[in-house]
């Protein structure tokens, strides 16, 4: 097959032709978005391939309660008690750790009740595709509110399922994710 | 065409200083990585965020210390931006790593909020939050010991990282 490029004109046998080869490099974006008027419950990154060794969700949270409330992860749809969590969490005077099993998510972001302040979150998903383990997340994130609240946060998260993760469900515990709470799926390539 | 993950600008010291600073950060990604390799010339001092040249009481940050024999957390309030901004963490007279990820940075929407990863060798790990109340895009920041330099070959380094 001949193919041309619209770019230079030139003809060859590669969809490259007239085109320099494009190296889409080890961190390649996969999915992201920002969330619109009104919020939503709920956002799914759907059908993420498996071509990726490890995943990395960036993040700028908050929920639309009343209250401050922790934003969480949930893998494949998996409602059963599946997951868990432990967390090491600066709160300005006491640090404290605690955790939980048998839970039906893993928190992993936070979100403060004040309109204009987001809580942060870098999420990593390591071996996210194997078939034989089950997932570790590790999350670095926090929110300041300026002395009115606020925690820095080291978490970390277990899905006890051996399956590999095609779909990421990002939940608050209460109220819906804020209108302009933006997240991005990242893919690692070794 | 740009990569998702690629250097913007880095800064090797060819001589000690108590401040780095980026300007004219294009707002083209969705959040920036700073990784800096930095050491002190004397003591143990705060290191400092210091944004937009915003001169108000914007700033504050909650920290979490670990030294291996008592853990800490400390929380900064109304911090101006001429005091240096809020304390991210601190650095020693040992090379450190100090990761500043600035997550949709650019948005004129939300106040900013930084997260920051600093390791001393031999004295703590410490983890931060920083808030600066504005909500400007991020087009420069300073990065600033409470006293003290940097010592040459002290590096920071800013990437861009762009979502699809």
């Amino acid at each position: 097959m001949s193919v041309s490029s619209v770019k230079t004109g030139a003809t060859g046998i590669s969809l490259l032709t007239g085109n320099a080869f494009y190296d889409p490099g080890n961190f390649t974006s996969i999915a992201s978005t920002t969330v619109g008027v009104g919020g939503v419950a709920s956002f799914t990154f759907s059908s993420i391939p498996s071509t990726y060794a490890h995943l990395q969700i960036r993040a700028l949270t908050k929920s639309d309660y009343a209250g401050q409330a922790n934003i969480n992860m949930r893998f494949n749809s998996d409602t059963g008690s599946n997951y868990a969590w432990h967390q090491f969490l600066g709160d300005g005077s006491s640090p404290y750790s605690n955790g939980a099993s048998s839970q039906t998510l893993i928190r992993c972001i936070h979100s403060s009740n004040e309109t204009s302040t987001f809580g942060s979150g870098v999420i990593d998903i390591l071996d996210y595709a194997s078939t034989s383990k089950y997932k570790t997340v590790r999350v670095l994130s926090g929110y300041d509110m300026n002395g009115t609240g606020g925690y820095i946060m080291h978490r970390s998260g277990l899905w006890m399922n051996t399956g590999a993760i095609s779909s990421i469900t990002i939940i608050p515990e209460s109220g819906n994710l804020a209108q302009y709470t933006s997240l991005a799926l990242y893919g690692v390539k070794v | 065409m740009a990569g998702t993950y690629e250097p913007i600008a880095t800064t090797t010291l060819s001589s000690p200083s108590g401040a780095v600073g980026f300007s004219s950060i294009p707002s083209t990604y969705t959040d920036l990585i700073v990784v800096a390799s930095i050491k002190m010339n004397s003591g143990t001092p705060n290191i400092n965020l210091y944004i937009n040249t915003i001169d108000s009481q914007s700033y504050s940050s909650t920290l979490l210390k670990g030294t291996g024999s008592a853990t800490t957390s400390s929380r900064n309030i109304n911090k101006y931006g001429s005091g240096g901004g809020a304390p991210i963490g601190e650095a020693t007279t040992e090379w450190g790593i100090a990761t500043l990820h600035f997550n949709n940075y650019s948005n004129t929407t939300t106040y900013k909020t930084i997260l920051t990863r600093i390791t001393e060798p031999t004295n703590a790990t410490m983890a931060s939050v920083c808030l600066v109340r504005s909500t400007a895009a991020i087009s420069s920041f300073v990065v600033q010991a409470d006293s003290g330099s940097f010592v040459t070959d002290s590096t920071f380094t800013i990437y861009g990282i762009k979502a699809g």
